[in-house]
């Protein structure tokens, strides 16, 4: 299949997906919530931070990227209908969550009846009636969430653990003299806390991924410009350099990141920082071979001899040469940095107990292995699947980049 | 299958004596100096880094060491032991020294020596390492000697994608599925630790059991991803050897496939897996830190871990340093192999 029509196929069953969670919730509405603070009681919406923070992003990114592949943005790939569907499934979940999700990721609801719901169950609830909301219209609190229910005369009382309450026309929402009892689809269940399990792993991706993109980068930089020094150099600097990071490589680095963790305080940047400056190792590796190989070529000395400055010859002549292996090395890296992170989230380490990593669910589930299995088998069910789409793409790109090994 | 692997043994090292009489010693020689050299520096490297690393973690031992209502005295006494007023350049050569005779000064929560409690748990590690290497390595190679022999590609092709599968789920996730399996739903080994509580009252051969029912889950864990990792690497150098000119020729002049496989294609893949193997087990010397966590082993990764969690520095160091020496000293190990058995890599630049 052509990689077009497989990407056009997965945005659309995307789209109905979105469709279909459109008509049931109120979910265009958590676009406009800060779900960090859980900001449910302000009146004034505010669009959603993380969403507001890449599209300022975002346009200048895109720019610059279509400015620099512009004319290498012609290739086929073969792709199977799974791993573009998987694929744009992160990348859309990693963009528009609050699209995809249930409820707020630290929303719990009841704890009397939504503990450890199993997964593909739902949870019914009655809705206030307009004069008793509070705080607007879009508001958990007006909700009533139940176990069992029995219908009265022109009120209905509903169950909640030992609680039995009566509710009567004027307080709820009733639609043909009956009271009208709503659904909540749990595909996952809910956990200890009685939190919706898919919500939080459809956040849990955002975490996720951004660690991944800002640590790799760091490390890219930190790579390109040790190994671009090493290349250039030579002689004693490239030797130091390398005995440096031959230390990198035989300090147990996990060590080196538990420690610096546990000693500066675990928060997003410090998590950031210390995963980007952990992995410059293989990137230093292959610049510097690159450098040094294109040391000596023809059109870097003309350049060189034309007087441009270094910073020029770097942008316009190397790294094009650098680009090459590095970007594949870069998927690889982005994997495994998302795989540290989750580690480092199950060990307790992660950036905190109140934003949805996947590690820390899965830590989370290891309380509960007789109990509930979903706490633990759907994070790591999508942890790994992305763990194993990064592969695959990394493995398709280096065959595409490379097409000498591809024939082997 | 065993006495192939047994012969293929005996034939690498014949070969490496054949090929060492035949060349420059000097040269070889050199090299090796050089590397052994670089692995010094990187070892003097490391020191230099866990001593500017603990230096800069916030807080200092006698905080830790001694209780709040301590008296000043005693206080400055033990800075005074600790050596902490004295310059940064004494301090720095004085715990060189220290090091390198392998004296890292008392650990503040076991309040022992800590090369005494290094000493269990590195034991331990090296024997956990081997084991779980020796299965990485042999299914490895058995797996891919099995799937280039039966050349059906529908199993190469599941065998492939087993191994992309294998290689990329993560221990912890490996690990709690097991549990989930054979601890929680099936109840036939136990969850964690080395021993049972009765363990004492067992017969010689219960104990025996007793030990490999607890490690069962463990080496199951951490063999996945090496054995998908040399899996892989065996079989592409496999079907690479087998497409090579020579062992063309070898067939042409009617060589039988067992000894072209024996005697040929089998040391040829073997030898360039030296490297990798060096890395695989250096990281394995370290200590798998989550599966020592999640099953309570009491292994390199936990202790280093409990100390880093306790503040406890002299630990820390001497956990680090051991376990950085280990990777560094198997890393020269493994360039000495790789030369012995190929002396051409030696011509190879050390980067």
């Amino acid at each position: 299949m052509k990689s077009n029509k497989v990407i056009n196929i997965a945005v659309l069953i995307l789209l109905i997906i979105w469709m279909l969670n459109y008509n049931q919730n109120y979910n265009v509405f958590l676009m406009f919530i800060d779900w960090v603070r859980g900001g449910f009681s302000t009146s004034i919406p505010t669009f959603d931070f993380f969403d507001l923070m890449f599209s300022l992003f975002l346009p200048p990114i895109l720019a610059a990227s279509y400015y620099i592949f512009r004319n290498r943005l012609n290739f086929e790939i073969n792709t199977n209908f799974g791993l573009v569907f998987i694929t744009m499934f992160f990348v859309y979940s990693f963009l528009f969550a609050p699209l995809l999700t249930i409820s707020d990721p630290n929303y719990q609801f009841n704890q009397r009846i939504a503990r450890l719901i199993s997964p593909f169950e739902s949870i019914k609830y009655l809705e206030k009636n307009e004069s008793d909301k509070t705080n607007g219209s879009f508001n958990y609190k007006n909700r009533i969430y139940f176990s069992s229910y029995s219908v009265l005369e022109d009120s209905i009382k509903v169950f909640q653990g030992r609680n039995q309450t009566i509710y009567n026309k004027r307080q709820i929402v009733f639609s043909d003299q009956k009271p009208k009892v709503f659904d909540t689809f749990l595909p996952f269940g809910t956990d200890d806390y009685g939190r919706c399990v898919y919500s939080r792993i459809i956040y849990g991706t955002r975490i996720s991924i951004s660690i991944g993109a800002l640590s790799v980068f760091i490390s890219f930089l930190v790579g390109l410009f040790l190994g671009h020094l090493a290349g250039i150099a030579g002689g004693i600097t490239d030797k130091f350099l390398s005995r440096i990071s031959d230390l990198f490589l035989a300090v147990p680095i996990i060590f080196f990141i538990l420690f610096l963790l546990i000693s500066f305080g675990n928060n997003f940047f410090t998590i950031v920082m210390v995963l980007g400056f952990s992995g410059w190792m293989s990137i230093f590796k292959l610049v510097k071979d690159e450098t040094t190989k294109a040391k000596n070529y023809d059109f870097i000395s003309t350049s060189r001899q034309l007087g441009f400055d270094s910073l020029y010859i770097l942008i316009k002549d190397y790294f094009p040469i650098i680009i090459i292996p590095v970007t594949t090395n870069l998927v690889f890296q982005f994997a495994n940095v998302i795989l540290a992170e989750s580690a480092l989230s199950f060990l307790g380490l992660g950036i905190s107990l109140e934003e949805p990593s996947w590690g820390a669910m899965i830590r989370s589930g290891q309380g509960y292995l007789n109990q509930a299995w979903w706490l633990i088998f759907f994070p790591s069910l999508t942890f790994v699947s992305l763990l194993i789409t990064l592969k695959i793409l990394g493995e398709k790109l280096v065959q595409h980049l490379n097409p000498i090994l591809n024939d082997n | 299958m065993f006495r192939l692997l047994l012969s293929v043994l005996f034939i690498i090292v014949g070969i490496g004596e054949l090929k060492i009489n035949s060349l420059n010693y000097s040269r070889i020689f050199r090299s090796v100096f050089f590397r052994f050299i670089n692995s010094f520096i990187v070892l003097f490297l490391l020191a230099t880094f866990i001593f500017f690393m603990i230096r800069l973690a916030p807080g200092d031992p006698t905080q830790k060491f001694v209780s709040a209502e301590a008296s000043p005295a005693l206080i400055e006494n033990l800075k005074k032991s600790y050596g902490i007023n004295d310059s940064l350049s004494e301090q720095y050569l004085n715990f060189l020294q220290e090091t390198l005779s392998l004296n890292f000064g008392y650990s503040f929560s076991y309040r022992t020596p800590v090369i005494d409690v290094i000493k269990p748990a590195f034991s331990f590690t090296a024997f956990f390492a081997a084991i779980v290497f020796v299965f990485q390595f042999g299914l490895g190679l058995i797996l891919a000697l099995f799937i280039t022999n039966t050349s059906n590609s529908k199993i190469e092709k599941v065998a492939d994608n087993l191994g992309i599968l294998l290689f990329s789920i993560p221990s912890f996730v490996i690990a709690l599925f097991l549990l989930q399996i054979f601890s929680v739903k099936l109840g036939i080994l136990p969850q964690g630790g080395l021993k049972s509580y009765d363990f004492h009252s067992f017969g010689l051969l219960n104990k025996f059991f007793d030990y490999t029912s607890h490690l069962i889950l463990p080496i199951v864990t951490l063999s996945f991803a090496g054995i998908a990792l040399f899996y892989k690497y065996f079989k592409d150098s496999l079907k690479a050897n087998y497409q090579t000119d020579y062992v063309l020729f070898l067939r042409s002049i009617g060589t039988k496939e067992k000894s072209i496989l024996r005697d040929h294609v089998l040391p040829n893949s073997i030898i360039p897996s030296i490297s990798i193997a060096g890395i695989t087990l250096g990281l394995l010397f370290n200590g798998a830190l989550i599966t020592e966590y999640i099953f309570e082993l009491p292994g390199m990764g936990r202790l280093t871990m409990n100390a880093i969690f306790a503040r406890d520095y002299p630990l820390v160091m001497g956990t680090t340093f051991v376990a950085g020496f280990c990777v560094i000293v198997i890393n020269f190990l493994a360039d000495l192999l790789k030369i012995l058995f190929n002396p051409q890599y030696s011509e190879t630049s050390l980067n």
